[in-house]
């Protein structure tokens, strides 16, 4: 059972920082991954939320998914889980 | 056994969705459905008796706000099968008793209220739920009980009244009397010390904040002066009266409440939270007063709901806003009353924050013309109430309103609030105020918050979060550790090892070489490695953690032992003071590493060099997180340590019984076992010892202030001490659970009656939850 969000539609500019507060507040996270653009290394809009816990994670999916942060509205899903390489978007 | 087959299933699950449906919208009648069900069942049950009794009886449990729904077309049913009623009542007390046995209160008190119910429907005898009342009334007489034992008991009977209250009034009057006036003696003599402990407000001013027995006393005593008539309660059964008082009814069998005994752990008394009274409704229907019974259906009511649907917040606002009786009722104000007494729940709130906060968010967009102004409304009177609020729950306030402002682009009339940047910054509104836009910040950034703030509100705005590295100051030049943090600077940005670190502060005396031979940690080698790590991974939290990963076995070699852990914490803040959530997280990094112990931590967030953040939210923020995380790892050693006893145990019986012995089960040996167990209690020790740190902690430093006031004859009652007794309060009450464990050990050791007063009534108070 997966303990990862894709987190989506997000701003350019959403710090790691924001996210951890945000969803650190439906359980204990255990890790952050900025996507970045492939050619700029620089954040595109995505990430993914690590929880150590499946509840957490659950607690995100419900509480968090389309509320806003950044003033935008954000998106949540399941995520298989991490793998190095997928934090590059499409440049 | 019959087999299920899958038309079977079909069947099954058709009977469970046309059941756990009846009574949603619909569009013909609540009556003309309840019928049509009660006729399909009737047919179904020669063949899936079992079956639907089953999913009554879930029903009457799992769907509360359902109630009288479900009673009537149980009575329906008992007046077409006599037989079918009996079994469901038999089935449903079985599971009464069970309820009581395993401790599920809640539960076990809904069924009582659904029996009350079932003698309006016409299936039980009005007098054998008397002689049930009876039974649980007498446990108020049971000697050397606590009192939360004969309070569930008392309640039970108390909340099923609305219910039923007319019924044994109309037909049982002389034995229902004698029935409450057993209850107004109990009543009457209730110690009530845990009551403080328990109040959102300190104050009665506006609205008393009563404890919940003596509210509920107080409402059904004016039940009984309306002649048990109250206008909340749907009643679907009235309509089919001239059937259901056909029918022949059932006698309970006795119900006697199960013994008490020590381990036996029942619900907390609660005080129960208000908010509003008609006078903050400014158009439309009244809200019933405070010793109203339709306030306590209302309320309870709600609550069934949002238990019902809090895992899905669209429903649950969908859900509260289609109450049945809403043209009636303030309903948006009740909701957000509710709402906002799960938040503020003592000891906890059952539910997460961010649920409150993002439903309260889904009602807004559900409700857009009235929902959004009453919450402000709210915000507002909890702005204006704040001085006597309990430090906990002007916490989950800042938490909850910065998370919503944060969902409505941060805007609010800030300027009505000035008043708050004119007094001592402690006092609570400017504090609280001052935290909002910390917690803002955290959602947000600096210059959206310095922007969304009248130029006024400049002291309250948090300074922008940075790193702050010394040796690169102006000025650094008088710093002992200069030329090596400039040193190592360089061979971390150049990757060395961890190894060549070492080498490069090898160089570095120790200051504390002066007074003793041997120093117990060397504070300018953890110094100059500790600020040049963080600042060198101050980018974003990632960087940071992967400076520390890569540098952990230094960090364990200059934090041996506890001092050198409180001195590498020490200049953790030296370089993040600006930026607290940064040292939230990584301080919960250094406990997970165990780089840095709880007992350190504690210690730290105590020290002298902490004093002047004492008071704010982050400083908690850390403590509590890191009693969670010692408590977490306790509870994760004592399942492994009991689920390895288990197997060997289970294979040594295997053994005795002559079963061969099988080598794939992994099962571990007596040797294996004994050492997880004495692990477990080693953490258990350091569990306990980081209690007693922390109230050790707190008695000192209260105490001294309580002396200096007193030898300077000043009044002790400063914003300060408001903070600090009630944090103390709140570590009670956040660990209850844990800190109960404790309790003799806190009372012989530390807790004694030669400490001040005010900081005992705190212990005692907590002592009287479970009294």
């Amino acid at each position: 059972m997966s303990t990862t969000l894709y987190i989506g539609n997000l701003s350019f500019y959403t710090t790691e920082e924001q996210i951890h507060e945000l969803f650190g507040r439906c359980g204990d996270i255990k890790r952050i991954i900025m996507g970045l653009d492939k050619v700029r290394k620089t954040p595109c809009g995505f990430c993914f939320v690590e929880y150590y816990t499946r509840t957490d994670a659950e607690m995100a999916m419900r509480y968090v998914n389309g509320t806003r942060l950044d003033d935008r509205i954000i998106r949540t899903d399941w995520d298989a889980g991490f793998v190095e390489g997928r934090q590059y978007g499409r440049g | 056994k019959r087999r299920r087959t899958s038309e079977n299933v079909d069947i099954e699950d058709r009977l469970e969705s046309l059941i756990s449906r009846v009574g949603e919208k619909s569009t013909s009648s609540l009556e003309s459905n309840l019928e049509g069900l009660a006729s399909v069942l009737e047919a179904d049950l020669p063949n899936y008796k079992t079956k639907i009794i089953r999913i009554l009886c879930e029903c009457a449990v799992k769907l509360p706000e359902k109630q009288s729904v479900y009673t009537t077309l149980v009575g329906l049913l008992n007046a077409k099968n006599f037989n079918f009623g009996g079994e469901f009542v038999e089935m449903l007390v079985r599971q009464l008793k069970e309820m009581l046995k395993t401790e599920k209160f809640e539960e076990a008190r809904l069924i009582v209220r659904f029996l009350g119910d079932l003698v309006n429907c016409r299936v039980i005898a009005a007098g054998s739920l008397l002689a049930m009342f009876d039974n649980f009334v007498e446990v108020t007489l049971e000697d050397n009980i606590p009192q939360v034992r004969s309070d569930w008991y008392v309640y039970a009977v108390l909340t099923a009244l609305p219910w039923v209250g007319r019924e044994l009034y109309e037909k049982k009057d002389m034995e229902f009397q004698k029935l409450l006036v057993t209850i107004d003696n109990y009543i009457s003599k209730r110690q009530k010390i845990h009551v403080p402990a328990l109040r959102v407000w300190s104050s009665d001013s506006p609205h008393p904040q009563e404890e919940y027995l003596d509210c509920m006393w107080a409402q059904v005593k004016n039940l009984r002066n309306n002649k048990w008539i109250e206008k909340q309660i749907s009643r679907p059964y009235l309509a089919f009266d001239s059937v259901l008082c056909e029918a022949l009814q059932h006698t309970l069998p006795q119900i006697i409440p199960p013994s008490h005994n020590e381990e036996v752990m029942y619900p907390l008394p609660t005080v129960v939270f208000r908010m509003f009274d008609y006078t903050d409704v400014p158009e439309g229907p009244a809200i019933p007063g405070s010793h109203a019974i339709e306030r306590f259906l209302i309320e309870e009511h709600l609550s069934h709901i949002i238990k019902t649907n809090h895992l899905e917040r669209k429903d649950c606002a969908a859900a509260l806003l289609s109450f049945t009786m809403r043209n009636k009722i303030p309903l948006d104000y009740m909701i957000c009353e509710v709402m906002f007494g799960h938040l503020f729940r003592l000891p906890t709130s059952p539910y997460m924050e961010i649920m409150v906060g993002s439903t309260l968010i889904e009602l807004c967009k559900l409700q857009p013309k009235s929902m959004p102004l009453v919450l402000a409304q709210a915000a507002e009177m909890l702005y204006e109430r704040l001085d006597t609020m309990k430090t906990t729950c002007i916490e989950r306030f800042a938490n909850w309103f910065a998370y919503h402002l944060s969902n409505f682009q941060f805007s609010w009339s800030w300027a009505d609030w000035v008043e708050c940047t004119h007094v001592n910054p402690l006092m609570p509104k400017p504090k609280f105020v001052a935290e909002v836009l910390h917690k803002c910040l955290r959602l947000s950034y600096h210059q959206r918050i310095s922007n969304a703030v009248p130029e006024s509100f400049s002291a309250l705005v948090p300074v922008k979060p940075q790193a702050r590295y010394k040796y690169a100051d102006e000025g650094a030049g008088q710093l002992p550790g200069l030329m090596t943090a400039h040193r190592l600077l360089e061979v971390i940005k150049s990757k060395c090892t961890p190894e060549e670190t070492l080498v490069v502060l090898k160089e570095l005396p120790n200051p504390l070489a002066d007074d003793t031979d041997e120093p117990s940690h060397h504070p300018l080698r953890i110094d100059v490695f500790v600020s040049t790590l963080l600042h060198l991974g101050a980018k974003s939290f990632s960087h940071s953690f992967a400076a520390i990963s890569k540098f952990i076995s230094v960090l364990k070699m200059l934090a041996e032992n506890e001092e050198g852990q409180i001195c590498l914490l020490k200049n953790m803040y030296e370089v993040w003071s600006t930026h607290p959530q940064m040292m939230v997280v990584l301080t919960d990094k250094l406990l997970k590493t165990q780089v840095v112990d709880c007992s350190a931590v504690a210690n730290w967030l105590f020290s002298a060099d902490m004093a002047p953040d004492f008071t704010k939210n982050y400083v908690w923020e850390i403590m509590h997180s890191t009693i969670n995380k010692m408590s977490k790892h306790v509870e994760k050693l004592e399942k492994e340590a009991e689920e390895a006893r288990d197997m060997l145990d289970a294979a040594k019986k295997k053994a005795a019984d002559g079963l061969e012995y099988d080598d794939d089960d992994n099962v571990p040996t007596e040797e294996q076992v004994e050492r997880m167990e004495e692990r477990l209690e080693l953490v258990q020790n350091q569990q306990k010892r980081l209690f007693l740190i922390i109230f050790q902690r707190f008695i000192i430093i209260l105490t001294d202030h309580l002396a200096r006031c007193e030898s300077e004859s000043v009044d002790y009652q400063t914003p300060w001490y408001k903070w600090v007794i009630e944090r103390l309060q709140e570590v009670f009450l956040a660990h209850h659970n844990l800190v109960f464990q404790y309790i003799h050990t806190l009372e012989s050791l530390l807790f004694t009656s030669d400490i001040d007063i005010h900081i005992l009534e705190v212990f005692q108070q907590f002592c009287a939850l479970r009294s």
